[in-house]
């Protein structure tokens, strides 16, 4: 099992918190909300592409992890098993949208609408403006390329390039082997490749 | 030259996939194989590009997305009645296996819930908000509705304070939290917080610094935010000026030139005029240009 984001905590101290958290304890559970809630978020709104549903599978996801945290086995990281349900949510939103015939938050020229582009932050801006203008142009060639990939593909990519994640956790989020994820990442990765050309 | 298989191997070993014996084999063919060679660089390309695209969520939005955390944590939500909210949390403990020390602690927790009735309707309600101001660590910081804060500390132990803002220890908890690097969101909290005690220099020179050295940009517009109504202020309009020549975010000069030009004091003058010829966000161009036209100012200098 992997201890996830706990930095300098141990993944023995994770299985504390969990296991403490099991057991009614409420400041462990803000714990492992506080370690993990910034990476749901921004799952959620790279997903989603837009802040309010990010807000509300934020909510969602730590209200059914805080329901069924008893139930959690240790069988994978805590964040896997956190990021699965993350990750069912937010396709279950995205087939809710398809359904309606809406398209992601993405407006036709490829630029975020308003409620998106309200919650970029640039935490790694750059001194040189104009690098950070290219970088900035970039980032939305990018994000345009991910619009073009299915669900589950973008779900791999954004798992192992946003977040860190190995293709066998990856697998684990998928609940499929660490070859289908492989296989699902080296599709997105050509389709993103071809989208981009000679951009990069 | 075999290269069958390569892109696959070059790319897991991008991906930091590729076992090791395997990346020596393929260093080895990669060295006497330019296709390869400038394959790999193209997928190091690749990743630096799709770098450029990741999104931070805002500390703002990480905070309120806690607080409602922690408001449906103790309310009942949608179809579900608060007894059933209380019953989920009885389960997680084990509602079979409860003592009656847990279960009066339990009760406790779900009646400190529903008193605080301000609590619940607050949206400025922070349970989840933590942070280490100097050896005394800041957990929660709850904005109340007459203005007031209560914080709540760890020494040894966690307790709440409550009282104005301006008043000690109130303000200077507020302080230490606001140059607290570790968690953005209750630096933007306690900035937001320090707004009421503005007037004290202590407070300003928070905002000053948040401006200047905060990583976040998120947290630069909330120190400027502090900063509003001194915008007259000839040293806090130098600190102003600073930050729309240096700072690295278009959303923080859009701010300080604003600012700045609502009182269109004549300092701003040199400080438009030398913005324009480095400036590379087109809007701040454009806005910069329109207030030296309505001072009458020209748009470069001779």
């Amino acid at each position: 099992m992997t201890c996830g984001r706990l930095g300098a905590e141990t993944a023995g101290a994770e299985a504390t918190l969990i296991r403490a958290a099991q057991k009614g304890d409420q400041e462990a559970f803000e714990r492992l909300v506080r370690t993990y809630d910034a990476d749901v978020l921004r799952l959620a709104m790279s997903l989603l592409r837009s802040a309010e549903d990010a807000r509300d599978i934020y909510q969602e996801a730590f209200l059914r992890v805080w329901r069924n945290l008893r139930d959690f086995r240790f069988d994978a990281s805590f964040q896997s098993w956190l990021y699965r349900i993350v990750a069912n949510l937010c396709l279950d939103v995205l087939r809710k949208r398809k359904a309606r015939g809406h398209a992601s938050a993405v407006t036709g020229n490829g630029r975020l609408t308003p409620d998106a582009l309200d919650i970029l932050a640039e935490p790694r801006a750059e001194a040189d403006p104009q690098r950070a203008l290219f970088s900035r142009e970039v980032g939305e060639r990018v994000r345009s390329a991910l619009d073009g990939l299915t669900s589950r593909e973008r779900l791999v990519f954004e798992l192992r390039h946003f977040h860190g994640m190995r293709l066998k956790e990856i697998g684990e989020v998928l609940g499929a082997s660490e070859e289908a994820a492989k296989n699902c990442l080296f599709r997105a990765t050509q389709k993103m490749r071809q989208a981009l050309g000679d951009f990069l | 030259m075999n290269c069958t298989g390569r892109t696959e191997q070059i790319w897991l070993y991008c991906y930091g996939e590729l076992p090791l014996t395997e990346a020596e084999e393929l260093f080895k063919h990669i060295e006497t194989c330019a296709a390869c060679r400038a394959e790999l660089e193209r997928q190091r390309s690749f990743l630096r590009a799709v770098e450029s695209a990741r999104l931070e969520p805002p500390p703002e939005l990480v905070a309120s997305c806690r607080r409602e955390l922690a408001e449906a944590l103790l309310r009942p939500r949608g179809s579900e009645s608060w007894r059933g909210r209380v019953a989920d949390l009885f389960r997680l403990a084990g509602a079979d296996r409860l003592r009656p020390p847990r279960l009066a602690s339990s009760l406790a927790l779900v009646a400190v819930g529903f008193l605080g009735g301000w609590l619940l309707a607050n949206p400025q309600i922070s349970l989840f908000s933590r942070s280490e101001p100097g050896g005394v660590r800041v957990c929660f910081i709850e904005h109340g509705p007459s203005g007031e804060v209560r914080l709540e500390i760890e020494e040894s132990r966690r307790r709440w304070i409550r009282g104005a803002v301006a008043r000690e220890p109130v303000r200077s908890l507020l302080v230490a939290a606001a140059r607290d690097a570790a968690d953005p969101a209750v630096r933007a909290d306690a900035l937001e917080a320090l707004r009421q005690a503005s007037e004290s220099p202590e407070v300003r020179a928070v905002f000053v610094e948040a401006l200047q050295r905060d990583p976040n940009p998120a947290i630069r517009l909330k120190a400027l935010e502090g900063l509003r109504p001194y915008a007259d202020d000839p040293q806090h309009r130098r600190v102003l000026a600073e930050a729309l020549l240096r700072d690295a975010d278009a959303s923080v000069r859009v701010m300080a030139v604003e600012l700045l030009a609502a009182s269109r004091q004549p300092d701003i003058v040199e400080t438009l005029q030398a913005l324009l010829g480095r400036e590379s966000d087109a809007y701040i161009r454009q806005r910069s240009a329109g207030i030296l036209r309505a001072m009458n100012a020209s748009p470069g200098i001779f």
